[in-house]
């Protein structure tokens, strides 16, 4: 039975390997920039909700994340057509003025330089 | 303790002390198979206050098919790969590499057996393969010239070798050239579990990570002599484990568990200095072995080809960046975040392996 099952499985890798075309690097979805956001301040958990929903329909943005890392809003937006000026503006005016919660980009040590990874190459 | 018994052409039986009486000679007597056993000729040690014959034994063990080189207690492991060209996701945007893999993923599955067990292993090279591929186990000790060789695609290839020393290793193809089969994503990790559990603490999350460096034209083979890397990845990923990064996801834990991190360098040339920011390593251990132990330890040096075992424990609920700590590739992809918090899920060893993309909300 494992024996089928693990010949039925190298033939399926194998018919995928095949009619996959081959080329080095390719897209194979739409560009996306992420824009990671923190939210500092005593009613940021009141706050959260009205600010994913503006930002979820602001055009370009792709998808937002609230929950995998606490604090945090992750946004990933079309490339181009949304900026992170823009994403920052959105973010702050949903907050209810009445709120103490702050919003500011995310910048760390793991912060990336901002290139594609075409333009990365060592010289 | 085992007693190890050497048979005439070569063959080890381990048999545990505690099935052999005080005071009995330890007997090995060959007559199951004269075709293995060297036409069946007995062999006799001495064993100081015992007297045993083992008879029963092997007969139960070669009924059981059991191999005669592993100990008793061990397992022997049927494992195939078959050697995959295909593409795979190597970044969160959905970009796509021309690699050369175990299985159709970089890295390839992850392997994990105990000390001492057997692993009949096979490789594959499916006719549609246009290259020659070989698989080459840092974790046997066996003929070079004989296992390792490279086969043509519709070709298949299998040797069997004992895991006979505990620690996490890398594999990886050995065909030529080999840097090119190595940068294109044809390695991975094998685990050998030590025998005695309690040789080290019990860890309570375990993560796997292949370091790895990524050259965006995969046929410049120069450039991977001459270390032109564009990128280091975690698991085949540019910043796989990255939250702010597009597409980037992250490792999990909660406070005050034990992470053990099994940290493979493949290479093919750059060395990795591994480091936990806002953490100390509690313990790493060389190429994994429980005895090769040290403590308190900021970053560690692992070489391309080379391995080490990572436990840290961490108090605090937060954010972890794992990283090389040589810069330039930390930040072209070589960062794994782990995020410890209450709510942290059971993961697999190699999470986001393969890189599937969530679809737009």
């Amino acid at each position: 039975m494992l024996n089928v099952i693990l010949k039925a499985s190298t033939a399926l890798i194998i018919v995928c390997a095949t009619t996959l075309p081959f080329h080095s690097l390719a897209s194979t979805a739409v560009p996306k920039e992420r824009i990671a956001l923190i939210l500092t301040g005593s009613h940021c958990q009141e706050a959260q909700q009205s600010v994913e929903s503006a930002l979820r329909q602001t055009n370009g943005v792709f998808s937002v994340d609230g929950l995998s890392v606490p604090g945090h809003l992750l946004i990933d937006v079309e490339g181009g057509k949304a900026s992170t000026n823009e994403i920052l503006r959105v973010a702050e005016t949903s907050i209810n003025i009445s709120l103490s919660c702050q919003v500011e980009m995310m910048q760390s040590c793991i912060t990336t330089p901002r290139r594609s990874v075409t333009d990365a190459r060592v010289k | 303790m085992f007693q190890v018994v050497e048979m005439a052409y070569g063959a080890i039986v381990h048999v545990h002390e505690s099935a052999i009486p005080k005071g009995s000679d330890l007997r090995v007597e060959a007559l199951a198979a004269p075709s293995v056993f060297n036409e069946g000729r007995i062999e006799t040690m001495r064993a100081p206050e015992r007297r045993f014959d083992i008879f029963a034994i092997l007969t139960g063990l070669l009924a059981g098919g059991i191999a005669l080189s592993s100990p008793s207690w061990a397992k022997t492991h049927d494992v195939a790969m078959t050697a995959v060209e295909t593409n795979v996701v190597i970044e969160g945007g959905g970009e796509t590499y021309a690699a050369w893999t175990f299985n159709g993923t970089i890295p390839g599955p992850v392997v994990r057996v105990t000390e001492g067990d057997t692993i009949n292993f096979t490789l594959t090279n499916p006719a549609t393969n246009k290259n020659p591929h070989a698989m080459d186990f840092h974790a046997a000790e066996i003929d070079f010239l004989k296992n390792y060789r490279a086969i043509n695609a519709g070709e298949t290839i299998s040797f069997s070798f004992v895991a006979k020393k505990p620690g996490i290793f890398f594999y990886h193809c050995g065909a030529p050239p080999m840097i090119q089969h190595v940068a294109r994503g044809m390695f991975g990790a094998i685990i050998v579990d030590p025998k005695n559990a309690k040789a080290w603490p019990k860890a309570d999350r375990e993560y796997v990570l292949v370091q790895s460096e990524f050259f965006k034209n995969p046929d410049d083979v120069q450039a991977m002599f001459d270390r032109k890397y564009d990128n280091v990845l975690f698991n085949g990923g540019i910043f796989k484990y990255h939250p702010f990064v597009t597409g980037g996801g992250k490792l999990d834990a909660k406070p005050g568990e034990r992470v053990r991190i099994f940290f493979v360098n493949a290479g093919p040339n750059e060395f990795s200095s591994f480091h936990p920011i806002g953490e100390i390593w509690d313990n790493v251990y060389e190429s994994g072995n429980p005895t090769n132990k040290l403590n308190g330890v900021q970053t560690y040096v692992v070489g391309p080809g080379s391995a080490a075992t990572f436990d840290v424990v961490v108090e605090s609920a937060g954010a972890y960046p794992l990283v090389t700590h040589s810069l330039t590739g930390a930040l072209r992809g070589a960062i794994a975040v782990l995020l410890v918090g209450p709510d942290a899920k059971p993961a697999p060893l190699m999470p986001m392996v393969p890189w599937v993309l969530p679809a737009k909300q």
